[in-house]
């Protein structure tokens, strides 16, 4: 569980840092980092960077999409198409980062192993 | 040029001359020109040009298709009283462009100051200055003249090098000039034009024609030049009558009628643009290149353009209707002038002594259909209804009901809507055979010959063995628009005239439904004033008052910006469905701080 929260924020903190310099990929560097130094187990190992990342990124497009009364983000859900529903356009845009955050993290995993090995 | 008859011969033998005067004349029976009939013409003293006696060139090359013509509903409004016809004293003028409805908007609203001027208006990107609007001291606006400015001559070539071509008994060389096309990822194109003294040879063996030794040569005051944009110029710095008329003298194509009002109290109207001086009839059929007496002979001199100033019954308009009547001595060509919108705004200007901001707002938001009040009446008493259903019965009382008004919650314009579509293709289905011989008559003609010739030939509907005339084609179109408003409302509700209409403003990218508006809910069809049809309309409404300074009022159906993500992308369009208006803030004072949301400096880099 300790080893769970460690992880969670690491790959929040670094993803953070990382969004300033890296396009959307940071998170994946993010994700593969944090199970690099920081071992999960089991269904953890991407489930814990996918949460962190879907946190993220939700609360991000939360806070770009609030400043302008969600009008484009009911636009995009229009487009993609999400029936114009914005708070639907949050959660696929966070499912989407964590995905890639997970699937990074099983990458950072397997590396961590090989090291150990 | 717009009656695009190609093939003369066989023109004459379906219809010969009095036929084809009866079907395309020069002049409707009703005319209330852009211009009043009032007009005394007696200044202009010049020797008009005669009318060779030479035989119509027939056609020697077969045309695929002729070039796209422009959208039929760009169209405009604009009029101006005087102040004896004006409630306050002041002048009032107003503009609205139609066009089709667009975001980002086609128009934006600026306000352009300087230390020496001030002016105010509608303008489009890429213009300089504003193009419908006002300053401290004029106002003006713009609606087509669709004057004709281009036409086409038949060419002869001596051979397939097309060196030289005939006129005048002799071979004349021509020009040639190679554009070039660069092809994003390709080869580049390299594209010989040949010019005539007419113009280009537009239509020949390698475009939509056949034959390598002819061709088709378009003159077109629009290849002449000029310099169109110093006239706007001159009106966002015009300070008076003499002013304004400065500015549009040099303006030469597309014609428009310039509509004008100052705050010393004239009221004007100019159609301005530079006009060939054609001889009777020149232009309305192909004419010969090789013969000078086909040739542009001079140009109507400006002064002689026709323009009224301050008339006696205290108001000027223009509607895109016909410019002038028979007194105006320069031949005008009828390239289909509209019929209905000038005659709603002249008849409202006639009925009553003094006019008000609101007179003017109900004015360009008159949903009247004058069309439909001319013909329907005739269609109800010559119908024969025996054969009608029950149902159909219900949808012919609904529209017998109606009073011409296309208003949204009306059941009756989606059914004229419907009906006259049917109605205006199935009696001129004898042009389907070869679309390209010429233009089908003009709506005007179209129903004249209806309720005047209902026993026509051409009434018949070709592929039936019947003989039908008018009368039978009101009941076989109006049983099929009662089949399609039954369908129509089994798959998608009431068919009331918002929803059949279902008015959108579209995205520039194929109206990309996530960045534009639908089932904008606007009366009105493209013959009423308030010209708001499926996805064009009024594409700006301005009512300036000429006090000083003037006090403007300005509508549209879009936003101040293009950015999708934008409150302010789209925020009028419902202001602009309900016919309201926004009092334009025309500031006076550079640093004056009420009503202003944000402010931005740019200081240049030294």
């Amino acid at each position: 569980m300790k080893n769970n929260l460690i992880n969670f924020a690491v790959t929040l903190i670094i993803a953070i840092i990382l969004s300033q310099f890296l396009p959307w990929w940071h998170v994946m560097v993010a994700g593969f980092v944090s199970t690099l130094f920081f071992g999960l187990k089991r269904s953890a190992v991407f489930f814990i960077p996918f949460l962190a990342v879907l946190l993220f990124w939700m609360v991000y497009a939360f806070w770009l999409g609030n400043a302008n009364d969600f009008i484009l983000a009911e636009k995009i859900a229009v487009l993609l198409p999400l029936g114009g529903s914005w708070p639907l356009l949050l959660l696929v845009t966070g499912f989407i980062g964590g995905v890639a955050a997970g699937v990074a993290a099983l990458l950072g995993n397997q590396c961590r192993l090989l090291i150990k090995r | 040029m717009v009656i695009l008859i190609w093939n003369i011969p066989m023109l004459l033998k379906v219809f010969g001359k009095d036929r084809f005067d009866l079907l395309y004349p020069d002049f409707f029976d009703i005319n209330d020109p852009v211009i009043s009939k009032e007009t005394d013409w007696s200044f202009i003293d010049m020797k008009m040009p005669e009318t060779p006696e030479s035989e119509i060139p027939s056609d020697s090359i077969t045309l695929s298709e002729t070039l796209e013509k422009t959208n039929p509903h760009n169209g405009s409004n604009n009029w101006a009283v005087s102040g004896e016809k004006s409630y306050s004293g002041h002048p009032i003028l107003a503009n609205d462009p139609h066009l089709s409805l667009n975001l980002p908007s086609i128009w934006f609203v600026m306000q352009l100051a300087t230390p020496e001027h001030n002016s105010f208006g509608a303008t489009l990107p890429g213009a300089l200055g504003i193009i419908s609007g006002f300053n401290n001291h004029i106002a003006w606006g713009e609606t087509n003249a669709t004057r004709d400015v281009l036409d086409w001559y038949k060419i002869e070539f001596k051979d397939t090098t097309r060196k030289e071509y005939k006129h005048d008994g002799q071979w004349k060389k021509t020009t040639q000039r190679i554009e070039e096309i660069k092809i994003r990822n390709g080869k580049t194109l390299y594209d010989t034009i040949i010019y005539t003294h007419h113009g280009p040879v537009t239509y020949d063996h390698n475009f939509k024609g056949d034959n390598p030794k002819a061709g088709y040569a378009m003159q077109w005051v629009g290849h002449m030049g000029g310099n169109n944009q110093r006239t706007f110029l001159k009106f966002n710095e015009g300070k008076n009558y003499d002013d304004y008329l400065n500015a549009l003298k040099g303006y030469t194509a597309p014609a428009q009628n310039f509509v004008f009002a100052s705050t010393q109290g004239d009221i004007a109207l100019w159609i301005q643009g530079k006009f060939p001086n054609k001889w009777e009839g020149q232009g309305k059929f192909l004419l010969d290149g090789s013969n000078p007496q086909h040739d542009w002979q001079n140009f109507i001199p400006q002064a002689f353009n026709a323009h009224t100033k301050n008339p006696e019954r205290g108001f000027v308009s223009s509607a895109n209707q016909h410019p002038v009547d028979e007194s105006y001595p320069f031949y005008v060509f009828n390239d289909g002038y509209e019929t209905y919108r000038n005659r709603t705004i002249n008849d409202f200007f006639r009925s009553k002594d003094k006019f008000d901001i609101q007179d003017f707002k109900n004015l360009q938001n008159n949903n009247y259909n004058l069309k439909a009040s001319e013909l329907l009446p005739y269609v109800f008493a010559n119908m024969d209804t025996s054969s009608l259903n029950t149902e159909e019965m219900d949808i012919l009382n609904t529209i017998k009901m109606w009073d011409f008004y296309s208003e949204i919650d009306q059941l009756a314009p989606s059914i004229w809507e419907s009906w006259w579509t049917k109605l205006s293709e199935i009696i001129w289905d004898e042009y389907d055979a070869d679309p390209l011989v010429m233009d089908k008559p003009f709506t005007y003609q179209t129903i004249e010959m209806l309720k005047n010739q209902p026993e026509d030939e051409l009434m018949d509907i070709v592929s039936t063995p019947e003989k039908e005339t008018a009368k039978d084609l009101f009941l076989i179109t109006f049983k099929e628009t009662a089949k399609e408003l039954v369908e129509w409302k089994a798959a998608h509700g009431d068919y009331n005239w918002s929803a059949y209409k279902a008015t959108f403003v579209g995205h520039l990218l194929q109206a990309l439904p996530a960045f534009s508006r639908f089932d904008v809910p606007i009366g009105g069809d493209y013959n009423t004033v308030n010209a708001a049809s499926k996805n064009h309309g009024p594409s700006w409404r301005m009512i300036v008052e000429m006090t000083s300074p003037p006090i403007g009022y300005g509508i549209y159906p879009g936003g101040q910006s293009g950015n999708p993500g934008s409150k302010y992308y789209d925020n009028f369009i419902d202001q602009w469905a309900a016919g309201d208006y926004i009092s334009l803030l025309f500031m006076q004072d550079q640093d004056a701080k009420k009503d202003i949301m944000a402010t931005q400096t740019l200081i240049p880099n030294r």
